[in-house]
């Protein structure tokens, strides 16, 4: 029979180390409730560095061993990877709704990106009036047509980009493919959203945009260590957050620019409305509703805002 | 006052936070998407022909490839898919969340579990594909009606269900135009030390699924048949 000091040794130890409890629960947990096979991982990272530089691929050999869905935990967080065909059906067809919200990760707090983004935002009221906009006043087959020339235009000045690099490079020498449909798609969309060239050395606040467009790319790209020790946030180890912060206020100044420009602008024809038209008229249609939330945060005011001015 | 200050600010959050999505995800998802395109197309030179003499037919030498003849260029279509089927952009698409605590196939899954569908593994499933390794847009010409649309749950480059892409009918246009007019108003050759053979095919995770190495080739233009009338 243990002595008491015993039991209070182990109370100490129990006390101290909620790692030890974390995973006294985790495995409680498995155990009563069955949750999808998987690889054990260490304690804390869990299989975070199990994973490798080609996830998709290991996450493929582990269905092999595990099966089509196989669970992971990746830091703190839980994960499930589905890797079947036969499974996807499943999940999309009955599971659809339940798993309708999106994980969010630290870089994509920046501003509160994560809430008010279409891809991103949770699953509700906001997002659908989102997603209606878009697929309905912006993508819709008809809106699609009438842009057809705007796409070939940036097609051309593609091909012209290229000839002239052809002619440039001596014999046998390549050319980057993918730099010049880069660079054409992103003025692509600049013309179908914003009616310009971002792309343009032409112009200042365009090349401006450009870099602080693609710094946000970079920055979102990374892989953050808060996303998966998400008690680590305070500290942004990598300075992701801030960077993404700066990139993110960098754009913000511009596109406040390309607005009070447009807002300036007389009546625009039919034909020619992009994406920032159809955001303003919408607005203009819908400005009447009185805002009854009065809260500190300035963002999340802009969020309700956003979403009372689309319904 | 204030209203009209929040007001514009939510535009501008409007172009930041989805423009800056659609920048990202189309002009990165554009790019690598036509690069492994035309990876597969010099490595397999059968299809490249094919693709070509079908531009020829239906476009001809005098006009452009416009986004109107996507319906009559099949086999284009099928490249476009069997890229997409092999090299999804986003290989384990964006991650979704479970909403609350749910049962999935049997196995008990906790509210806020974040779920990664392998959208790479998927294309390449054997139980869904034939020979699923190899390149060949010939089995979407047999089998027209597979497409990337959220129906065919083997086949989701795009995603699926509510959370599909909302760009995808423009992304769609966007893919063929921009890989129909690299096709029809240039040959592309490979560098001198390369063999289709030898073709580096390897992986970069970034934003998408890149080329480890670019893709490096060297184009000819065709001259379009008003600048012979001009020469001639």
């Amino acid at each position: 029979m243990p002595l008491p000091s015993e039991y209070s040794s182990l109370f100490l130890l129990l006390l101290m180390s909620p790692l030890f409890l974390f995973l006294l629960r985790r495995k409680t947990a498995a155990r009563n409730r069955r949750l999808p096979p998987g690889p054990p991982g260490w304690p804390i990272v869990g299989n975070m560095f199990q994973l490798g530089d080609m996830p998709h691929r290991t996450l493929t050999d582990l269905g092999a061993k595990h099966g089509p869905v196989v669970w992971l935990q990746i830091g703190a967080m839980n994960t499930m990877v589905v890797l079947s065909a036969d499974a996807a059906t499943v999940f999309f067809k009955h599971h659809d709704h339940t798993f309708a919200d999106r994980t969010i990760t630290e870089t994509m707090r920046a501003h509160n990106y994560n809430k008010s983004s279409l891809a991103l935002a949770p699953y509700g009221p906001y997002w659908r009036l989102m997603r209606r906009l878009v697929t309905v006043d912006m993508l819709v087959a008809k809106r699609i047509n009438e842009t057809a020339s705007v796409r070939r235009k940036c097609v051309d000045d593609m091909i012209t980009w290229l000839s002239k690099e052809a002619g440039k490079s001596e014999e046998g020498g390549g050319v980057h493919v993918a730099r010049f449909v880069f660079l054409m798609s992103f003025n692509l969309f600049g013309n179908l959203m914003l009616s310009r060239d971002l792309f343009d050395p032409e112009s200042e606040d365009g090349s401006e945009f450009f870099s602080a467009m693609t710094g946000l790319m970079e920055w979102s790209g990374h892989a953050n260590v808060t996303d998966m020790f998400p008690w680590l946030r305070w500290l942004d180890p990598q300075g992701l957050r801030r960077k993404m912060d700066r990139d993110m206020g960098k754009a913000l100044e511009i596109a406040s620019k390309f607005v009070k420009q447009r807002l300036e602008e007389q009546k625009r024809d039919e034909k020619t409305r992009d994406f920032l038209d159809v955001l303003i008229d919408f607005q203009k249609s819908n400005s009447d509703e009185s805002l009854t939330v009065s809260d500190k945060d300035l963002n999340i005011f802009i969020l309700v805002q956003t979403t009372l001015k689309f319904t | 006052m204030i209203k009209k200050k929040l007001h514009k600010i939510s535009i501008l959050y409007f172009i930041l936070y989805d423009e800056q999505e659609i920048f990202l995800a189309g002009s990165e998802t554009t790019s690598s998407t036509i690069e492994w395109a035309m990876t597969e197309l010099v490595s397999n030179w059968e299809c490249m022909e094919k693709v070509k003499s079908e531009l020829e037919r239906v476009v001809g030498r005098g006009r452009e490839v416009e986004e109107s003849d996507i319906d009559n260029l099949p086999y284009l279509q099928a490249v476009v898919k069997e890229t997409l089927r092999l090299h999804p952009p986003i290989p384990l698409l964006v991650p979704r969340r479970a909403t609350k605590d749910t049962t999935f196939m049997a196995y008990h899954i906790p509210k806020d579990t974040q779920v990664l569908v392998n959208a790479w593994a998927i294309g390449r499933d054997p139980s869904f594909w034939d020979q699923p390794l190899d390149f060949k847009p010939q089995r979407f010409m047999d089998c027209t009606n597979i497409d990337y649309k959220g129906q065919h749950f083997g086949f989701i480059p795009f995603g699926a269900g509510r959370r599909i892409c909302a760009g995808l009918p423009l992304g769609h246009r966007i893919l063929h135009l921009v890989l129909g007019s690299l096709l029809h108003r240039f040959h592309w050759e490979l560098q001198p030390h390369v063999t289709p053979s030898t073709v580096d095919k390897r992986e970069k995770i970034g934003i998408t699924m890149r080329k480890l190495q670019p893709l490096l080739l060297v184009p000819k233009l065709i001259p379009s048949s008003s600048s012979i009338t001009n020469t001639e």
